[in-house]
């Protein structure tokens, strides 16, 4: 429910929903994004210059990789939490009044 | 349903912890409840503080990356670790 709020394209969602990044029709660029967050979440000790590479390859810039891995950890933060209370639903929507999107600023 | 950790509701909440509820309150007026995930923080008001903040800053904005696909790896994230919703 969460993420259709912010994204119609059903196909991606669902196929994200199950953990099957193959079945998501993501961009080429995007699938690699979503590579090395399936890579972090499972084994992260695995992640070598390479990994990082690819997404260079792919278009992402530093700033963008980077961020990738802040969401990718938060959310295995909130997950773990959520797990350990007993939550069936974190309610990751309710978690702020999302603001109205704001381009970051250096 | 009770969390498996205890944690400190809205009414139990006092001090901090209910000046922090508050505040969430008067930011999501439509909301009647402070949501467990939040809840889950109560027992440290001042790193529930910072979750919110945080959170905020970095997942509920464009940054670097567009919603979109933060929310993307959100919920690719949370399937993957099989949290339960």
């Amino acid at each position: 429910m969460f993420l259709q709020l912010q994204d119609e394209d059903l196909a991606v969602v669902e196929a994200l929903r199950r953990g099957e990044l193959d079945a998501a029709p993501v961009s080429p660029a995007e699938r690699e994004l979503l590579k090395l967050v399936e890579l972090l979440t499972l084994h992260s000790h695995r992640c070598g210059p390479n990994d990082i590479e690819r997404l260079r390859a792919a278009g992402w810039s530093e700033p963008q990789v980077a961020e990738a891995v802040y969401i990718t950890a938060m959310f295995a933060f909130f997950n773990r939490v959520a797990d350990a209370f007993g939550l069936d639903d974190p309610g990751y929507d309710q978690l702020a009044n999302p603001p109205k999107p704001q381009p970051y600023s250096d | 349903m009770p969390p498996q950790i205890e944690w400190i509701n809205e009414q139990q909440a006092t001090g901090a912890l209910s000046q922090t509820y508050e505040e969430w309150f008067s930011h999501n007026p439509e909301r009647s409840e402070i949501p467990g995930i939040l809840k889950c923080f109560s027992h440290r008001p001042d790193f529930l503080r910072d979750v919110i903040t945080f959170s905020n800053r970095v997942h509920f904005t464009d940054g670097h990356l567009d919603r979109r696909t933060k929310e993307r790896i959100a919920t690719f994230v949370s399937a993957l670790n099989k949290c339960r919703y």
